[in-house]
């Protein structure tokens, strides 16, 4: 082991026997996602999963397909197959905030500057404030909205959707959006934050970006499957994407990628990545795989480490806790589980 | 995941008023013990308490890579992924399309996109058609043809409210158009669920016969722009001269080629199984050909303004 790269402690397991379908960590806790309607709360001031105190939340009817840290603060919004938005706080019962009879809420985002947070239903975005849930905005697209990010100053938020993305001031404010236009399905979206460069995820595996500020288009291509995690490093200079048998790095230094190679690094034996997570303090990748392995790697020196061997089904959500000394992580079987990490 | 762990989906299309929701309510009425997602346009229409039923906008996207008629559901593509992050299985998924759809889209994103094939698979394609007034719909509606041609199963709804005179000329007209699918006469949709359901039509592995019914010229009408032809040899193909032939075919005519499937002699030791929605292709090895048993290659085309001379010549230039 290099020192460059993290050590790692042996997986904890906090098995759920449902498929994880998100994970994010709010302060000291972290709110794991599952496909049969729960969200699991881990408190993970125990630094060690078998002594963490558990909190199963029953949130939804069916899956919980999205999931956000409430801006609110000491807590999470989720999203759900029974059309549910929900607020979830630890020792506290779940509680609706809206209901949408039929659709799904697949979307929902928050602003990290703490003001508003948004969610989708179909083909319209919902922009509401954190403080009292008063809707700001509903905002209509041309078709359904895949993925939105918010700028990273929170002022502005993009929908990702056919043919392009829309960008929207995130208040109230009567307003047409500033459309990106790029032809097929964009299936995700991220905002740079240094607020630069919007990039997309698309139907037919590749990244489009846009650079703001000349409406310069980024085109990047060679991947095998939709690349559709992302994870900014601290330094905002790599993009971190899922979607190839390495975890490909982009640089986002000084003028962009254009015309430059991607970095790679932790390849896994042609099996796809299927998420990444960015470290908190440090430039170094998590990347889950298909095959249920998860790679640390150092982006400068390339070195990397195991920190979760192979076996069983793919890596669906992994999220570090704030101080980066754990690491969690869940599978489409269910496996849910920390990694230490110092 | 292996090929046995994917889920069959089953698209049901039929022009307004054929009797989709109806066909609809009898599956999850009848539907004893199975777990079936059902993915509908017209949210409501069912009487069935499901927390299963899921509404879908239909949106059609072109696939931006080049290929000129690639058109997918975005939104299948969404729900099915987001059906797979349930917990527990379900046994079927079907897909309701509404009566104006083109089926290719449909069909496509089930050949085109690879989180949709590793988790589900096409099954087939059933078409529900209303026996009274499916010549006017044909006279009128370029959709109604196409969703005929699509069909690996028709079912000829309503077949009480017409006499048996009209039914014979009904049926041979959809047989002209589509002469691979079974025709299964139904009133109020009263079918055997096991002739529609989990019938492995896009299974290369299941496909063992392609039985298109016998036509005369004369059976189609003279402004019918969409028939169906089949081609047959007794003496092996060539492989890569049939890949070639095809592919180029295809490239040039898939446009209005809707449908073609084929079981073919390459000389090997297995039946070669072959099909393609418009220019997407598909196939594979399929069932071995038993010993002594007599040989043959069938081809079928479902297809607008198809010249039949010219598929004959170039079928004939693959043989060995």
């Amino acid at each position: 082991m290099t020192a460059s790269v993290i050590a790692t402690a042996a997986p904890q397991s906090l098995a759920a026997d449902a498929p994880a379908t998100a994970i994010i960590v709010q302060g000291q806790c972290a709110a794991v996602a599952l496909g049969d309607g729960r969200v699991r709360l881990v408190d993970l001031r125990a630094g060690d999963a078998a002594t963490a105190a558990v909190e199963d939340m029953p949130a939804h009817g069916g899956a919980v397909l999205s999931l956000a840290a409430d801006p609110a603060g000491r807590g999470f919004l989720s999203g759900g197959d029974d059309g549910r938005l929900v607020r979830l706080r630890p020792g506290a019962a779940p509680v609706e905030i809206a209901f949408f009879p039929g659709r799904w809420i697949e979307t929902v985002v928050a602003e990290p500057g703490a003001a508003t947070y948004a969610f989708v239903v179909g083909r319209q975005l919902h922009v509401r404030a954190a403080r009292d849930d008063a809707p700001l905005a509903v905002l209509d697209h041309p078709t359904t909205v895949a993925g939105v990010a918010f700028h990273p100053k929170g002022k502005r938020i993009a929908a990702g959707h056919y043919k392009g993305v829309s960008l929207w001031w995130a208040n109230g404010n009567p307003q047409t959006p500033t459309r990106l236009e790029w032809n097929g399905s964009h299936v995700a979206v991220t905002w740079s934050p240094n607020g630069k460069y919007i990039v997309t995820g698309t139907q037919e595996n590749t990244l489009h970006g846009w650079r703001l500020v000349d409406r310069a288009d980024l085109q990047m291509h060679g991947y095998p499957a939709k690349p559709r995690s992302f994870a900014w490093t601290p330094s905002g200079n790599w993009l971190a994407t899922s979607g190839a048998e390495t975890i490909v790095c982009w640089p986002f230094a000084g003028d962009g990628p254009m015309g430059k190679e991607p970095r790679e690094i932790g390849w896994s034996d042609s099996l796809l990545v299927t998420r990444v997570a960015a470290h908190p303090k440090r430039e170094i990748i998590a990347g889950g795989f298909a095959n249920g392995a998860i790679l640390l790697a150092d982006i400068a020196s390339r070195d990397e480490v195991t920190a979760r061997s192979a076996g069983g089904s793919a890596v669906t959500a992994l999220a570090w806790g704030a101080s980066g000394t754990q690491l969690l992580f869940g599978t489409e079987a269910g496996a849910i589980g920390v990694i230490g990490a110092r | 995941m292996t090929s046995v762990d994917k889920i069959p989906v089953t698209v049901l299309t039929g022009y307004l008023g054929a009797g989709k929701t109806t066909l609809l309510n009898r599956i999850l009425s009848e539907s004893h013990g199975k777990k079936y997602a059902v993915i509908v346009n017209e949210f409501g229409e069912i009487g069935i308490d499901n927390e299963l039923v899921v509404n879908a906008d239909e949106e059609v996207f072109e696939m931006n890579n080049g290929c000129i008629c690639c058109t997918v559901r975005g939104d299948l593509i969404r729900i099915l992924e987001g059906l797979m992050k349930r917990k527990g299985r379900f046994d079927s998924i079907i897909v309701e399309t509404t009566g104006l759809a083109d089926p290719a889209p449909v069909a496509q994103t089930f050949f085109v996109d690879d989180d949709v094939r590793a988790r589900t698979k096409l099954d087939s394609i059933v078409t529900v058609v209303d026996a009274r007034y499916v010549l006017e719909r044909l006279a009128d509606s370029h959709e109604a043809e196409e969703q005929i041609a699509f069909a690996d199963v028709l079912l000829l709804n309503k077949v009480d409210l017409v006499s048996p005179e009209q039914l014979a000329v009904v049926e041979r007209r959809l047989r002209s158009i589509n002469s691979h699918a079974p025709v299964h006469g139904t009133i109020q949709c009263g079918v055997d669920l096991g002739q529609i359901l989990d019938r492995g039509a896009f299974d290369l592995k299941r496909i063992l016969e392609i039985e298109p019914q016998l036509l005369s010229e004369t059976d189609h009408e003279h402004d019918q722009r969409i028939v169906s032809t089949s081609l047959t040899a007794d003496r092996p193909l060539n492989a890569g001269k049939f890949e070639e032939w095809i592919r180029k075919l295809l490239r040039e005519k898939g446009r209005d080629i809707l449908r073609s499937k084929g079981i073919l002699d390459f000389g090997g030791t297995h039946r070669h199984v072959y099909q393609a929605v418009h220019m997407l292709i598909d196939g594979g090895a399929g069932q071995a050909w038993r010993p002594n048993e007599r040989r043959s290659s069938k081809l079928v085309f479902i297809g607008r303004d198809l010249e039949v001379a010219a598929l004959r010549a170039g079928f004939d230039g693959c043989l060995t």
